[in-house]
């Protein structure tokens, strides 16, 4: 069996990118990598083999990158005067997000900025189906099982990332 | 005829390189991973007592959550008191009183009367 130290040195490349891909923080993008690795060693027990292991600690890491999306979205809309109940707990001060995405350049980073806009305005799944398949290079039989679902989903999936995408692109050039 | 190149919407994807994780994450999972163990035979070690001590400490968040929802709904209950209060404005009190002072007056006379 492998040690944590193991699959930690085999999968954290792709977590932090998946994480990064998502939120694009290097803080939270290392806080992901964090959690995930913490439920891997917690919950080692429950994998049940079904998937690689890959698979299933980059499954974990799509849900938490999501949860923290989410979680930073009710922030924005100002329900994190909810947490306020939490109080003295695990009250953390809303901060706004930065775009810091160290994989980067200068040069594009307007334009990047621009289409991670764009790609936060698609669909949970659309977007995540775009991480793996377009920016961390999985193929479409692995990203299906990450998101537990078909290979044909996936590809549809795609097919309308990239008609919203251009959409996008469209309305941004009439402005 | 030339044909107008085509807008690649996932092209920008390749313009996002991939990046290395600080070489210090692994020892803060370590670390986190360590305290966590630390707790749990912390908690072995004080058995029951150390079991109802952590059930205490879940319960004493819960209960200052309930604590803060009930200060709440106090707040509101007061304030709707308030505002019906001022709705019906201050006439109501004094008809109330002027009844009450009514009566006395009438039990009064009465007592005099029939004391004469």
């Amino acid at each position: 069996m492998q040690s944590l130290e193991e699959i930690y040195r085999q999968h954290v490349h792709r977590v932090y990118n998946i994480a990064l891909n998502h939120l694009r923080n290097v803080e939270d993008a290392e806080e992901v990598v964090q959690d995930v690795f913490l439920a891997v060693h917690e919950k080692g027990m429950q994998f049940e083999g079904k998937s690689s292991l890959g698979t299933w600690i980059y499954r974990i890491a799509v849900n938490r990158s999501l949860d923290k999306l989410k979680l930073r979205g009710a922030q924005k809309r100002g329900w994190g005067v909810l947490q306020y109940f939490d109080v003295f707990t695990q009250w953390v001060p809303q901060q706004d997000t930065e775009f810091n995405h160290p994989g980067v350049a200068l040069e594009y980073k307007e334009e990047l900025k621009q289409w991670f806009g764009w790609i936060d305005c698609l669909p949970e799944k659309q977007r995540t189906a775009l991480i793996l398949v377009r920016m961390e290079g999985l193929e479409i039989s692995e990203a299906a099982q990450i998101l537990g679902t078909t290979e044909k989903a996936v590809e549809s999936l795609l097919g309308r990332a990239r008609k919203n995408l251009v959409k996008f692109s469209q309305k941004s050039e009439g402005k | 005829m030339k044909k107008k190149q085509e807008f690649d919407p996932f092209a920008p994807a390749n313009r996002v390189n991939r990046v290395e994780v600080s070489p210090f994450v692994f020892s803060r999972v370590v670390s986190k991973i360590e305290s966590k163990r630390e707790e749990k035979s912390y908690r072995e070690e004080l058995g029951w007592k150390g079991a109802m001590l952590g059930s205490g400490a879940k319960s004493v968040g819960l209960s200052l959550n309930v604590t803060w929802i009930f200060a709440a709904l106090v707040v509101v209950f007061l304030e709707v008191m308030v505002i019906r209060g001022a709705l019906q404005g201050p006439n109501t009190g004094d008809i109330a009183s002027a009844e009450l002072m009514g009566d006395f007056l009438n039990q009064t006379e009465q007592l005099y009367d029939h004391e004469n």
